[in-house]
């Protein structure tokens, strides 16, 4: 009888440790008074993080710090971060680049309504010293779900030169009428001197005929069917070379490549028009396809999100506003190249163009310093107006979206069938059709 | 020396109770306390505690109501329709005792073979240039779209059918097999027919075998999921979108509430099913 209850008792604790030893690493704090936030690789929040720490021993106390969690992978983190999401825990910030399903995350109210948040801490983050058309792009019916950072306008620079050999302007340019005049020509191009952003434009397109927040789509209407065909031919017929690596200057000015989408900040756009300026070109922006043809778009280069399950949403607060801050703002554009949605921060950025950009040995003469002055003043023109006639931002920056959930995992079998010719343009719409109206729905 | 309090009795209650410790802690662990968890859990949104909300909007939701629609259509027809079939492969057989073992055995390969395997055959056989539209294009008809139509759920079907006939063949030969001679004997002599004996005896006297049958392929129709994932993906055609699909979608997409409430929804369903054959069972069980 002892030895049966001895056995039984063993095998009761052997239960129990395997039960109870399935807990590994936590994205909780280690200090549980910290706020924290998850990341494989160093980006732009880590960046902001890390000053906000140093920043925070100085204006709050250390239990304002937030602790970066460390992952291995993009897999192992999302893995991890949905367990806890879960289990009602997880990070307490979210970013925009992490590939997680926001907007079924707005849904089952895992993100918090951060207006809720200013108004149950009585908090003033600075959203009114930020552009209210980028801002807005984080407002889901009503609530400010996200917090965007830093965006860039949807345009691609190239040159009339580039344009004119197609016998087209930059006035009266669209993806349709590029694709036809590619089409008689019959000769190899590169589109963008990337087949990545080949793919992130086809995304981008696709993505104009959803609206993720009614869950309407428009794939079966004969716009989208017509300029599909343009978009299809014009990827699959580029013949960029993924062993090539394709200089902007060279390229745009060579007729290489036709487009290219050049960092957002202002002295990246400055400098990328004064040094095609200087080689005899003629710089220009065209805007990315739009649903609307006239209008312009943005998007979201870095954002953030906050976790509802978090324990400490108060000292959430004082780290968006300092996120949104004119120095933060300013600093990090310059650093990270993207433009700041603090509209002092972007005056700020471009009154001091001329000392971010450093032309080292490229000027030689007066002559050519006049170019490029000149270049300068065109630059800011032009893209002063393109940021001032935005109507509309998207929640995905263009860089991201072939890594968004719903881009990398609901439609991307489907969008590689139909570029890879495995299945027809019909099957396509049909299959995109099914799965998108699944996914927004479900 | 000190004597026990207890009686022998008490004494083999608590070695008993003891014995079934370990598999009620696992059961506990693994099953009661996440059903009641993942109960708790689908009665809030967030941290917000909404009672029956997530029911009400999932009975609201057109694709959680489409999902429901095509599970049933499934379990429907396709346990219906592979019953009948077994059953009459296994008469069949039972009266060929000679090629019978060989057909059985023959027939469970479908089990045994690994779904990844099976896979790609089916995609070789039912692709739009595969070998069944090779024939029908052959013989003049135009491309069925197996993979993208309402003909998804006839393929699922069939692929069902084929799969777990086998297994079914094998119990329904076995259950024949236990009803006594003597009653066929008797009532041929009354002048039954044929189809009488099969009628009026084979099929009463089988009715725990067919309860089982039963049993099983509820739970096989529940993991077609596997097939239909590995032929679809996460997101197949509307017509073979099934309550798993929507289970396993809402996982992957986070959204805990709506997955909760769902897996709650096809629990109850099971349960009830289940219940109802029970008492089906026994009551009409000759047994």
């Amino acid at each position: 009888m002892k030895n049966k209850i001895a056995i039984i008792l063993t095998l009761q604790f052997i239960i129990t440790v395997f039960v109870f030893s399935g807990c590994g690493e936590s994205t909780a704090s280690s200090n549980s008074s910290k706020l924290t936030y998850c990341a494989y690789y160093e980006d732009a929040i880590c960046d902001i993080i890390k000053r906000y720490n140093k920043y925070c021993t100085k204006h709050y106390d250390e239990s304002y710090q937030i602790e970066i969690v460390e992952f291995e992978s993009q897999e192992e983190m999302k893995l991890k971060m949905s367990t806890e999401i879960m289990a009602g825990e997880g990070p307490d910030i979210f970013s925009l680049s992490q590939k997680l399903p926001f907007e079924k995350l707005t849904d089952s109210k895992t993100i918090a309504d951060v207006n809720e948040l200013i108004s149950e801490f009585s908090y003033d983050i600075g959203i009114d010293n930020c552009d209210s058309k980028i801002m807005d792009a984080g407002v889901i019916d009503g609530k400010r779900y996200f917090i965007p950072l830093f965006y860039s306008p949807d345009v691609f620079i190239t040159t009339e030169e580039t344009l004119n050999k197609y016998n087209l302007t930059s006035s009266e340019f669209s993806f349709k009428a590029l694709s036809e005049k590619l089409s008689k020509n019959k000769k190899e191009y590169s589109l963008f001197g990337s087949a990545d952003d080949n793919i992130a434009f086809f995304y981008s397109f696709l993505d104009q005929y959803i609206d993720f927040n009614s869950g309407n789509t428009e794939f079966n209407s004969d716009k989208f069917s017509e300029d599909l065909d343009s978009i299809y031919s014009l990827i699959k017929n580029d013949t960029t070379d993924e062993n090539v690596y394709y200089f902007l200057y060279e390229n745009i000015n060579n007729g290489a490549s036709i487009l290219y989408k050049e960092m957002p900040a202002f002295s990246i756009i400055v400098k990328t028009y004064s040094c095609l300026k200087y080689l005899g070109s003629t710089p220009v922006f065209v805007n990315n396809y739009n649903m609307d043809d006239d209008s312009i778009s943005a998007s979201i280069d870095v954002g953030i999100a906050v976790n509802d399950n978090c324990k400490n949403k108060e000292k959430l607060l004082p780290f968006i506003k300092y996120c949104l801050s004119c120095d933060v703002q300013k600093n990090m554009s310059e650093e990270c190249m993207y433009l700041p949605v603090n509209s002092d921060a972007m005056e700020k950025c471009i009154d001091s163009i001329d000392e971010a950009i450093d032309f080292g040995d490229l000027i030689v003469s007066d002559k050519e310093k006049a170019i490029v002055e000149t270049a300068q003043s065109a630059a800011i023109r032009d893209y002063k107006y393109i940021i001032n006639n935005i109507t509309k931002c998207n929640l995905y920056g263009f860089n991201y979206l072939s890594d968004t959930y719903f881009n990398s995992s609901v439609i991307s079998d489907i969008v590689d069938k139909y570029l890879n010719g495995d299945i027809s343009k019909e099957k396509f719409i049909r299959q995109l059709s099914a799965a998108t109206e699944i996914y927004l729905t479900e | 020396m000190r004597k026990s309090k207890l009686t022998r009795k008490q004494k083999e209650h608590i070695a008993a109770y003891l014995f079934i410790l370990p598999s009620f802690l696992g059961i506990a662990v693994f099953y009661i306390v996440p059903y009641i968890i993942c109960f708790v859990k689908s009665l809030y949104v967030g941290n917000t505690f909404v009672g029956i909300q997530n029911y009400i909007q999932l009975f609201q939701n057109n694709t959680f109501l489409l999902a429901l629609k095509n599970t049933g259509i499934f379990t429907v027809t396709a346990i219906p329709l592979l019953m009948v079939i077994s059953f009459l492969i296994a008469l069949f057989l039972n009266s060929f005792k000679k090629i019978s073992s060989f057909f059985r055995s023959a027939l469970l390969i479908p089990v045994v073979v690994p779904i990844a395997s099976l896979v790609c055959v089916w995609q070789l056989v039912f692709d739009d240039y595969g070998a069944i539209n090779g024939l029908l294009n052959s013989l003049g008809f135009n491309t069925v779209e197996f993979f993208n139509s309402e003909w998804s759920m006839v393929m699922i079907v069939f692929i069902y059918v084929w799969k777990y006939c086998g297994f079914c063949v094998i119990l329904f030969t076995a259950g024949i097999a236990n009803v006594s001679q003597s009653l066929y004997e008797s009532a041929r002599l009354d002048g039954a027919k044929a189809h009488q004996l099969v009628t009026k005896i084979t099929i009463p006297m089988i009715a725990p075998t067919t309860f089982f049958v039963f049993l099983m392929e509820l739970i096989y129709s529940f993991k077609i999921f596997r097939e239909v994932f590995a032929l679809f993906g996460d997101y197949p055609n509307t017509n073979v979108y099934f309550l798993q699909n929507f289970i396993n979608n809402n996982y992957y997409n986070l959204n805990y509430p709506r997955l909760s409430a769902a897996s709650i929804v096809l629990s109850l369903f099971i349960i009830i099913v289940l219940f109802i054959f029970f008492c089906f069972e026994r009551k009409h069980s000759y047994s």
